[in-house]
């Protein structure tokens, strides 16, 4: 309870790590109550009402507060459907990329010797190929494209730098007498790494998997885009940009409000992160 | 710094080696290309055939083998869709690539050490606040939307510029100006918090305690000291701006690298995606490999083992 308190007094000493908190907490909101909260579902096609502009121009009304697409979809709802979809596969993908790059930075890390340079060299090998270049290549491959294919293919294009951070943090924690302590009265390999190494990379974990949601989300979006991620009936705000792309030249609505949700969505993750980062850096007071 | 480089150079051959394996997996995985190659009349025992005579039909192992032998020939394989030499096709889309990469990596850096450097020293004030906000907020964009509204806004509402297609300057301001949008807020927080740790060193404190203008404490003293972080960003945007930049290059139908791998993925045309996404990877690691000499060269303090 304490600590919650803490937590609190020091998110509202920041006002940015408070802008990101609330963003965020919106956004998860507009995902947990997406079925409350849309006016209309987001499937719904109202062929009377295609390409209907945002309320306050001309021809737009309350029905539709920020207008619908040409097939006569509730912008709006979909962007609050979309949301749902963003925060499922960025935390998902960010779960598995960040327990996968965990295992292999502590491995790599602590043992050494050959395990470290086959683990490095796949990670030098994987950091050679831009990642949305490797997700595209291979969702196309395997032509599947349901949210757990697009979940681990965003983690598999991702775990490299939890790897190296992790791998750096292990290097330096390995030196420290309390591990050379435990080493001498006989201790085994994954008791220290459970209970004297792990703890001490928590820290950086978190950091980077906050900034790594954020990378995830933005990674979806651009597939979805592509047309290699998100395909319907589900709706995702890279494939919502990419339906309003042809519209571009007479309904700019389309394309726009999609793009300014990531961009905000975006901001208030890393804004979050930014904060975490300073709050939980041993240098600084901290939790 | 022999030995480092030797060594350096060394860890190249099995990354590339795992490379090739990656690549050849998710070529194999696609399946044979036969269909796309003959008619659709053609009967199973032309697809056979055809199959025996490209060596399809033999195992994995064995046709990963003769892949990589391939490779080491320099012959990557025809393309099924443009029915050319991949490589050649790949050689042919690099400079336009290189030329769109160029612009936007010279603007990023540009803009990048004028903003940073001016964030950095008028610190805490307005205006570094003006740009931290900027820079935070051209990484939380997405690069397509970027195109998108710049297409809105500079073709669509204004029509100054073209929105796709290679040629003229004009062809080029759009997609190097989305691009310099998302590297450059990336350069600019690196450069700031670099150039604030510098100024903070001994040398800057007896450069002004000598009496010197701030304007020489700052280029001639700090700036310098900045520039390596400058050359590991480089090393590490070129890559990303070269092959990375395929959403880019397909919006504005650019006819570079990016594309072509992306055509090629379209068309299951897999010599050509196999071919484009080693020549990035290449040029990735030869990257960072410049940058480490680089920084030898660069910074003596920088030790190697």
């Amino acid at each position: 309870m304490k600590k919650i308190k803490r937590f609190f007094k020091l998110l509202l000493r920041s006002s940015t790590g408070t802008t990101g908190m609330v963003i965020v907490l919106g956004i998860c909101l507009c995902a947990i109550f997406a079925n409350q909260l849309a006016p209309h579902n987001p499937n719904e096609m109202d062929l009377m009402n295609m390409t209907k502009p945002p309320f306050w121009m001309n021809g737009g009304d309350l029905n539709n507060v920020l207008g619908t697409d040409n097939l006569g979809h509730d912008i709006l709802s979909r962007m609050l459907y979309g949301a749902r979809i963003s925060l499922i596969v960025g935390i998902l993908a960010t779960l598995a990329s960040g327990i996968v790059g965990m295992v292999l930075g502590l491995v790599s890390g602590y043992f050494g010797g050959l395990p470290d340079g086959i683990i490095m060299r796949v990670a030098d090998a994987f950091f050679a190929i831009p990642g949305i270049l490797l997700a595209l290549v291979t969702l196309m491959v395997f032509k599947s494209s349901g949210i757990l294919t697009l979940v681990l293919v965003i983690a598999a294009i991702s775990w490299v730098p939890y790897a190296r951070l992790i791998r750096s943090e292990v290097l330096r924690l390995k030196e420290k007498e309390y591990v050379k302590a435990a080493k001498t009265v006989g201790a085994s390999s994954w008791f220290i790494i459970f209970n004297h190494i792990l703890p001490n990379v928590w820290p950086s974990f978190i950091v980077i998997s906050t900034m790594s949601v954020a990378g995830s989300i933005l990674t979806e979006t651009a597939l979805s885009f592509l047309g290699v991620g998100i395909q319907a009936p589900l709706v995702s705000w890279g494939g919502m940009l990419s339906d309003g792309r042809v519209l571009l030249a007479t309904h700019w609505w389309v394309a726009t409000f999609p793009g300014i949700m990531i961009t905000i969505a975006i901001l208030g993750i890393t804004f979050l992160g930014n904060w975490l980062r300073d709050v939980l850096d041993p240098h600084n007071k901290g939790l | 710094m022999g030995n480092y480089l030797l060594k350096r150079m060394l860890q190249i051959i099995p990354v590339l080696l795992i490379l090739t394996f990656i690549i050849f997996c998710l070529v194999y995985v696609a399946g044979d290309p036969v269909a796309l190659m003959l008619p659709p009349e053609a009967g199973e025992t032309a697809k056979a055939a055809l199959r025996k005579a490209l060596g399809l039909d033999k195992p994995f192992a064995e046709q990963y083998l003769i892949y990589l032998g391939n490779l080491l020939r320099g012959n990557f394989g025809t393309s099924y869709v443009y029915n050319q030499d991949a490589l050649s096709l790949v050689l042919e889309r690099i400079p336009y690539s290189i030329e769109l990469a160029m612009v936007s990596l010279c603007c990023s850096v540009v803009l990048g050490i004028v903003l940073g450097v001016a964030a950095a020293h008028f610190r805490n004030t307005p205006l570094d606040l003006f740009v931290n906000g900027l820079a935070a907020l051209g990484q939380a964009l997405p690069g397509f939307w970027v195109a998108i509204m710049l297409i809105l806004l500079f073709a669509v509402q204004i029509p100054l510029l073209p929105v796709s297609g290679a040629g003229t300057w004009k062809h080029l301001v759009l997609p190097s100006a989305t691009l310099t949008i998302l590297t450059s807020s990336k350069i600019i927080p690196l450069i700031r918090s670099n150039m604030i740790e510098v100024m903070q060193q001994d040398y800057i404190r007896t450069a002004r305690s000598k009496g010197l203008r701030s304007s020489v404490v700052v280029f001639k003293h700090a700036f310098k000291n900045t520039l390596v972080p400058v050359i590991t960003i480089i090393a590490m945007q070129l890559p990303t701006l070269l092959g990375g930049a395929l959403i880019t290059e397909t919006i504005f139908a650019w006819p570079g690298l990016g594309m072509l791998i992306y055509r090629g993925v379209a068309n299951l045309d897999m010599t050509v995606v196999q071919a484009g996404v080693m020549a990035v990877a290449v040029i990735t690691i030869m990257a960072n490999l410049v940058s480490d000499i680089a920084y030898c060269l660069i910074d003596p303090t920088i030790k190697y083992q």
